[in-house]
């Protein structure tokens, strides 16, 4: 179990991430979703005993993570920006981590290096960047962790490479009960292979939810009234957002579905759709700011 | 596997890693000390047992030599670098393991300024003080094995040459551990640094500042101390022998990672002896100072090591991280430049307006390239007044007496000896050593060597009483030339140094370059010590023993020996005559003169009311010397042709080859004593052996005119920019007109009553700081040209009078080949 407990990370000036806490079962997998620059890394960072915060703390199985040798031999760390050594291969690199790693598999990267089809003998440097997150992958998954934290894991692969890596963590999660946080923009992706989802906003997480109760957990309204109606005629409901085309007036809001739909119906509206949101309109919804009108930029 | 053993596992694992992965620059590292160690020592023994350096044909025909094959062996006990070559192997090796060890640390610990790289070392299974532990211990390693094996290989060359001695092993040894205690401590520095900051480059650059900082603030401290400390010596190098007292880079040598090391290797680089018949002296190295840097280099390790622990991970790639390195990087280089200022420039206030401003302009350069944005810049401003304030914080301490240091004389009973350079060249125990009076450089002396063994409780009391009159007198400056100040009250260059040698083993050193004329006067007295009228009396007086020191038993064989000869100069110098004196005789000689010598005052020996008679002096038989102290056995071939024909003539003969161009009866290989009045035992000496009338001067011999310059004020005592202040005026001859334009354009005479007048009261040997005239006597009937001095008083009004309407006002010291 990986317990992220009131974390704050400051970089001078800049706060980064502002007491965030959040938690992540065994075998679960769970998603990190923010804009550019919200702090997805650093949380990853300080996960991995790279950061240490001002406040708060990280504990894996219980035990803080930072400068725990024994804890960070059972956790790996997949950066975004990824290093090799200077003319290292796989194999060298595999020699690497198994200085460090007591439970580096050499089956395991022996048949996983031949399922992505690298040669372990050619220099990682000269691999393209997909290449070199899946002999990343594969190194990672060898040393068969406890704790794999992912930071934008499937940018650069093919379809077919994300697709097989996608099966694979999930099978690894499944066989070992490994516990995974993965950082990434592409909430298809993630709602795919995450069971769960944090999304960070202004240095903190504004929601933390199973996948599954995100799923469903909103809703978009598209009404029409015979009269016309402004946002202010909806000041008994906890809009979240709230469009106007004409008489069509699309909202979301916060807040239980049943009871926001019933406080529309007794609108009396003319027209009364309901839709189910995707976690990236959720997403959207969630991270977008003031709205501001596209047509006035050219004027 | 448990914590324990899989802590061991990731600690040896990157253990080698780290061997595995930096060996190459170390191993460089051995092959360069290999070319320069073992490869020195092979070529010198090699080139000794061909007789490259002379000794082999040399020593076959001395004492003691077995055969040819045995002479190095007979010579030396070992050697790793002959004398010649320690020096620059030692500064060779040094400069090669400060720079490797630096890049090694760099290499080493690269990883922490990367941002990629520091997200794998730092998620990896092992703590941080495990990491930089294990790593450390590897650069260490390598560093050893590389600095151990080329001096390894010296010893087997060592064995195989001489055979083994415990001296070989010590030096052997000495050089290892000496050279790995500079390796660590500067392998622990970067390390350290290199956890602290951002950048590989800053690394680099700070750790290549704080290992030059011990240098660059102990100079600066230097020059601090030689302009604003009074009676400070640091900094005043106006004789060879100062080098090492009056250095305080030398003396705090051992406070400074690159020089700590020098002094105890150069002593070491080979063991000899002059003959097979003298024993080995032997001294084993100090390791103290190793050590010490040693001990450093441990504390050096756990500051790296606290720094590592606590580094933030995010500050890798960004420059201008660390805020402690920047200020002391900026202070070094600012204080530096403060120092430099008021060194250089004689006026205190502006030195120091000059010294904030540079300062202030490197502090903005140094700070714009930390910092990189322009508000943040200006912000940063406002810690340029704790740097500006340090450092005139630092030159108040110095301007202010350093805590009393300018006053301080020891008591008397806390004194072991005392060593003074004293004002003239009377040093009768090196009489060699007497460099002065030429006809080209006549107005200038070198500084004279020290003199020690004052020791009497009248010595010391003398000497603290003069050292508190100099300090009475005040911090000094220079009077101007036309102060209008009598002469004794006036300011002038010179140079006099006391070092008190305490009972406790402790000395006390400082050196005055400014006196009071007066002062200067006062100080002559020194001859009256007991001190003085011992080394007389021991050097012209006692027979050699072996008991004497070297200095001492040259000096003596210089003046008893027949192998010098006895030159009577007459009161012009025109007429000099080598006379030959029985050993009896020139003992008897040489007694009455010390009789003299003991009983005469200083103001009867350098401000005489009557010049001297004449000058009996004393040269080297055969050793002939040319104006410039060039010891003329050292011609080439063909003049050695002639020396040599010169060699088997009468010293008479002899000499005048050589006089012939000119004479200098006191100085370069000679020592002349000017016989006044007042000797009376040595006239009366002369008198029974008749030689008085070698004084008179020939019946062509007066003087037609003379060429008259002021000695201008005291203050102007020193002549030449580059050699060293000294007002011992002694007399000399030339046949020419010779000199660097001296005396051309001066004010000149050629009233012969007048010049007669003058030269009635000419003296060969004067102490100039009363002020005077310089005269250059030209000789009838070709008969060469005199210098000589003449008081203040004694020069008639009207002369007076018209060589200073004559004199141009100069602002400057005055340069012999500037004319008037």
């Amino acid at each position: 179990m990986v317990e992220v407990i009131n974390v704050t990370k400051k970089f001078g000036n800049f706060t980064a991430l502002s007491g965030i806490s959040f938690s992540v079962k065994k075998g679960s997998v769970y998603g990190l979703v923010g804009y550019n620059g919200a702090g997805k890394t650093t949380l990853l960072k300080t996960a991995a005993g790279v950061y240490k915060p001002e406040e708060g703390e990280v504990r894996i199985h219980g035990e803080n993570v930072y400068e725990n040798a024994k804890m960070k031999q059972r956790l790996f760390y997949v950066p975004d920006d990824l290093y090799f050594q200077p003319y290292a291969n796989m194999s060298k690199m595999a020699r690497f981590y198994k200085g460090y790693y007591p439970k580096f598999n050499e089956n395991t990267f022996e048949k996983l290096t031949e399922l992505f089809g690298l040669d372990k003998t050619k220099r990682l440097n000269g691999f393209s960047k997909g290449m070199q997150r899946q002999a990343e992958l594969v190194l990672s998954m060898a040393t068969h962790p406890e704790v794999l934290l992912l930071d934008e894991i499937f940018d650069g692969l093919d379809p077919a490479k994300r697709n097989m890596s996608k099966k694979l963590l999930l099978e690894y999660v499944s066989e070992k009960e490994c516990t995974v946080i993965i950082s990434s923009h592409n909430l298809h992706e993630l709602g795919d292979i995450c069971d769960h989802i944090g999304l960070i906003n202004g240095q903190k997480i504004v929601l933390d939810k199973a996948v599954d109760e995100i799923s469903g957990s909103r809703r978009k309204f598209r009404l029409a009234f015979e009269k016309d109606m402004e946002r202010t005629d909806f000041d008994g409901i906890a809009l979240k957002s709230f469009t106007k085309d004409g008489r069509i007036i699309t909202l979301t809001a916060e807040g239980d579905n049943g009871e926001v739909e019933a406080k529309l119906r007794a609108m009396n509206p003319a027209l009364f759709e309901v839709f189910t949101l995707s976690l990236e309109e959720i997403f959207l919804e969630e991270m977008e700011g003031t709205g501001y009108d596209l047509t006035k930029i050219f004027d | 596997m448990t914590s324990q053993k899989s802590s061991i596992s990731t600690f040896a694992f990157t253990f080698l890693n780290a061997l595995k992965g930096n060996f190459i620059l170390p191993l460089l590292n051995t092959i360069a000390l290999i070319g320069i160690a073992p490869l020195s020592c092979f070529l010198f023994i090699t080139r000794f047992k061909m007789g490259y350096y002379g000794y082999v044909e040399a020593d076959l025909t001395g004492p003691g030599i077995t055969n040819r094959e045995n002479v190095i062996t007979d010579l030396y006990k070992y050697v790793v670098f002959n004398d010649f070559e320690a020096v620059f192997a030692n500064v060779a090796i040094h400069f090669l393991i400060i720079v490797v060890s630096i890049l090694l640390a760099v290499l080493m610990f690269r990883f922490i300024n990367s941002k990629k790289t520091v997200n794998v070392y730092y998620s990896l299974g092992i703590t941080r003080g495990n990491q930089y532990f294990a790593r450390y211990l590897s650069g260490l390693l390598m560093m050893t094995v590389s600095i151990a094996i080329p001096f390894l290989i010296c010893l087997f060359i060592n064995i195989s040459v001489f055979g083994s001695s415990k001296e070989l092993w010590s030096a052997i040894l000495f050089y290892i551990g000496g050279y790995c205690s500079l390796s660590f401590f500067t392998f622990s520095l970067t390390a350290a640094v290199i956890s602290g900051v951002g950048t590989i480059a800053e690394g680099i650059a700070f750790s290549g500042i704080l290992m030059l900082s011990p240098t660059m603030l102990i100079f600066s401290i230097e020059q601090l101390m030689k302009k604003l400390t009074w009676g400070a010596p640091f900094g005043n190098y106006f004789y060879y022998y100062d080098t090492g007292t009056n250095s305080l880079l030398t003396k705090a040598g051992f406070l400074n990672p690159i020089l700590f090391l020098f002094k105890d290797l150069a002593k070491t680089g080979a063991l000899s002896r002059e003959s097979k018949d003298l024993p080995f002296e032997w001294t084993a190295p100090q390791w103290s100072g190793v050590i010490i840097w040693l001990a450093a280099a441990v504390i050096m390790f756990g500051v790296g090591l606290s720094v590592y622990k606590r580094r933030k991970a995010e500050i890798a790639g960004f420059f201008g991280t660390n805020k402690w390195l920047n200020f002391i990087s900026v202070f070094v280089f600012g204080f530096f430049a403060v120092s430099i200022c008021v060194n250089a420039i004689p006026n205190l206030a502006i030195a120091i307006v000059a010294g904030v401003a540079i300062f202030t302009v490197i502090y903005a350069l140094a700070d714009f390239v930390f910092i990189r944005n322009f508000k943040e810049w200006l912000r940063g401003f406002k810690k340029l007044p704790i740097h500006l304030g340090l450092s005139l914080l630092i030159v108040l301490i110095f301007a202010t007496g350093l805590f009393g240091y300018s006053y301080r004389i020891p008591e008397i009973d806390r004194i072991e000896s005392v060593e003074v350079t004293p004002l003239t060249s009377w040093n009768i125990a090196e009489p060699m050593s007497v460099e002065f009076g030429n006809t080209e450089y006549i107005f200038t002396f070198r500084i004279n060597r020290p003199v020690e063994g004052f020791k009497s409780d009248g010595d010391l009391q003398k000497i603290t009483a003069l050292h508190k009159k100099i300090i009475d007198d005040g911090r000094l400056e220079l009077s101007a030339r036309n102060s209008g100040l009598p002469a004794e009250e006036q300011a002038v260059e010179s140079y006099f140094k006391i070092r008190y040698k305490l009972k406790n083993g402790r000395e006390l050193t400082r050196a005055y370059t400014v006196l009071k004329s007066s002062t200067m006067t006062q100080l002559l007295t020194l001859e009256e010590t007991d001190r003085y009228k011992e080394l007389v009396s021991q050097v012209l007086t006692q027979p050699l023993s072996d008991k004497d020191l070297n200095a001492i038993l040259a000096a003596k064989d210089f003046f008893q020996s027949e192998q010098t000869d006895i030159t009577f100069y007459s009161s012009n110098l025109n007429k000099y005559t080598v006379i030959q004196l029985s050993l009896d005789k020139r003992l008897e000689l040489l007694a009455a003169l010390a009789e003299d010598l003991q009983k005469q005052t200083a103001e009867q020996r350098y401000h005489p009311e009557e010049p001297a008679l004449g000058v009996i002096s004393f040269q080297h038989k055969g050793q002939f010397f040319d104006a410039f102290g060039t010891d003329t056995e050292m011609r080439t071939e063909t003049e050695t042709e002639i020396d040599t024909e010169a060699e088997m003539e009468t010293g008479a003969e002899a000499n005048a080859k050589d006089m012939a161009f000119e004479r200098v009866p006191f100085g370069y290989g000679c020592y002349g004593f000017p016989i006044t009045r007042d000797m009376k035992a040595t006239l009366e000496f002369l008198r029974s052996e008749n030689l008085l009338t070698l004084f008179d001067t020939d019946d062509d011999g007066s003087f037609v005119s003379a060429r008259i310059i002021s000695a201008v004020k005291t203050s102007d005592s020193i002549y030449e920019s580059y050699d060293n202040p000294s007002h011992h005026f002694v007399a000399a001859w030339s046949q020419i007109d010779s000199g660097y334009g001296s005396f051309s354009g001066a004010y000149e005479i050629n009233d012969k009553a007048l010049v007669d007048e003058i030269a009635s009261n000419a003296h060969l040997s004067y102490f100039s700081n009363t002020g005077g005239y310089f005269i250059r006597f030209r000789i009838e009937n070709a008969g060469g040209y005199m210098t000589a001095f003449v008081t203040e008083e004694k020069m008639p009004e009207s002369i007076k009078e018209a060589v200073r309407e004559h004199h141009q006002v100069r602002k400057e010291p005055f340069y012999p080949n500037y004319d008037y």
